[in-house]
This record gives structure tokens, sequence and C-alpha cells, in this order.
């Protein structure tokens, strides 16, 4: 596949063109991640709303229902939470257990939480528990 | 905490383990048996009791992770449980006279000893690996 950047006029915004014959599963994905980055489509009563990843404080899956932890409200989005592992993979959102994604940026400190477990306190004070499985994953995140 | 997970704890305290029954054993001995001789019979019963103690850890299993007041319930349960197979099986194997209070009572704290070291050996392991990983995320986050 070729790859070209092109610098827009001065009137033109950014944007990105995909020149594909069909749209490959792997295409589908980079748009996917695009979008991600945009915002992630979330309702919460009636109304849909687009949060940025960056303001997600920790998602959660409950009871087969994704729900965005932000600082003023708690917002339910429709995708698994698998496809927001996929989406989000450039972000600083990183699975930490079964059902839980964690912003790294929202993270005060971490201290064991005993047999090989981890707690997170986060800026707004909520504890979340990291689990012995994903620690590998969360240290070769932060480079150790 | 999944089986599996639980199976890679057992496995690294078992080792942490005989080493402290090891040492209970020398220091039983050294109190109340100084004249005592170890049989090839006795060494395996260590590496059995030893066993038998980590088999007891299954008590953390879980399917959803737990929370730090949920683990320490957990401990609750456990602690009593491996003094109790401990005992049962030292009295089986004629290690101690159950008959003598200042044995078993000597007994018990050497477990609860054997106990302590093994959460101190994992929970310092854990400490450092938290301070790491903490300095990263203040590097990372919060170095304005």
């Amino acid at each position: 596949m070729k790859i070209v950047i092109e610098e827009p006029q001065e009137f033109e915004e950014d944007q990105i063109i995909f020149r594909c014959r069909e749209m490959t599963p792997e295409l589908l994905q980079i748009i996917a991640r695009l979008k991600a980055q945009e915002g992630l489509a979330a309702t919460l009563g009636t109304q849909i709303y687009r949060i940025r990843p960056s303001d997600i404080y920790y998602i959660e899956v409950v009871e087969n229902k994704t729900f965005f932890y932000c600082k003023e409200a708690v917002y339910e989005g429709k995708q698994k939470l698998y496809e927001l592992e996929e989406c989000l993979v450039n972000s600083d959102l990183l699975r930490v257990s079964k059902s839980v994604m964690l912003n790294l940026s929202k993270i005060k400190c971490l201290s064991p939480a005993l047999n090989g477990r981890f707690e997170a306190i986060l800026d707004n004070e909520e504890r979340i528990i990291i689990s012995r499985q994903y620690v590998a994953g969360l240290k070769k995140r932060l480079g150790i | 905490m999944p089986v599996r997970e639980l199976l890679k704890v057992m496995f690294r305290s078992f080792f942490v383990i005989v080493t402290g029954v090891t040492l209970a054993m020398y220091l039983s001995c050294l109190i109340f048996y100084p004249e005592a001789v170890f049989s090839p019979a006795d060494i395996g019963g260590i590496l059995l009791v030893s066993l038998l103690s980590d088999a007891t850890l299954l008590v953390f299993s879980a399917r959803k992770e737990l929370g730090k007041d949920q683990m320490l319930l957990r401990f609750s349960i456990h602690i009593p449980l491996v003094v109790a197979v401990v005992l049962v099986f030292a009295w089986r194997r004629d290690w101690i006279n159950i008959h003598s209070a200042a044995e078993v009572a000597v007994y018990v704290l050497l477990i609860l000893g054997v106990y302590v070291i093994t959460l101190a050996v994992s929970f310092y392991q854990d400490k450092k690996t938290a301070d790491r990983m903490n300095d990263s995320l203040r590097e990372r986050y919060h170095t304005q």
C-alpha cells in the first residue's frame, strides 16, 4: 500500500483520503481508530454525546453494558470492550482487568493490592484494581 | 483472581513457603528437640506440608476481580485454614506434641511467622514495582 502525505492549500482543512478498491478489515480498523481519537459516541439519558478519550477516567463493562466514567457524568457506550481496546490503542486508555480500561493520565498513584495486583487511585479519588494478568502490559506501556 | 493467574502465584509462593517451613522446623527443633535427627521422610514432609499450605491459596480463586476489602476477607479465612492444615499435618506426622500447649503455641507462632514472611516478600516486590510505575507515570503525565 502506498502512503502519500501532501500539504493542503492554506484555505483547506486537514483531511485524510483513502483511495482503495475495497474497504479491507485493516482499513476499517484504521478508520475506527481515527474516529475514536475524535470522540466516542455515548448516551446519557436520551441525549447522544461524543466523548473525547482523554476526558474518560475509565471504561467499565457491567452486565454486558459499557460505561464511560468521566469527571461529571457516566455515559453509556455501544461498543464492546475488545472493540474499544482496538480503537483506543494509541490513546492513554489501557485494559487493566477483565472488565475495565483505565486512563493512565488520570492516575494519581499506584499501590500494591496483595497477590501481585495493584490499586490505582485516580485524580477523582476513585480506586480501580489492576489485575495481575494486565500488570505486564501496564509495565510495558510505561517503559519498565 | 482467575485460576490460571492463581496457579502462577502458587508456583512463586511454593518456594518461599518451603524456605519458611524449613526455617520454622529448624527453630522449633532448636527450642523443643535439639537432639532431633532429620530423615528423608521428614524432608518429604516439609515439601508436602508446603504444597498443602500452597494449595490453600485456592481460597483466593474468584471469577471477578476481588476488591481490597474482599481480599482482606479472604485473608481472614485463609490464615486460620493454613494454621489448621499445618497443625493437623504436624500432629499426624508426630512433629509436635498436641497435648503441650507451649509447643502448639510456638508452632502456631512459627506458622504465622512464615505467613508474614511470604506476604512481606511478595509485598516488597510489588511495592518496588509500584514505585517504578509511579515514577514513570509522574514523568509522563505530571511534569508540568
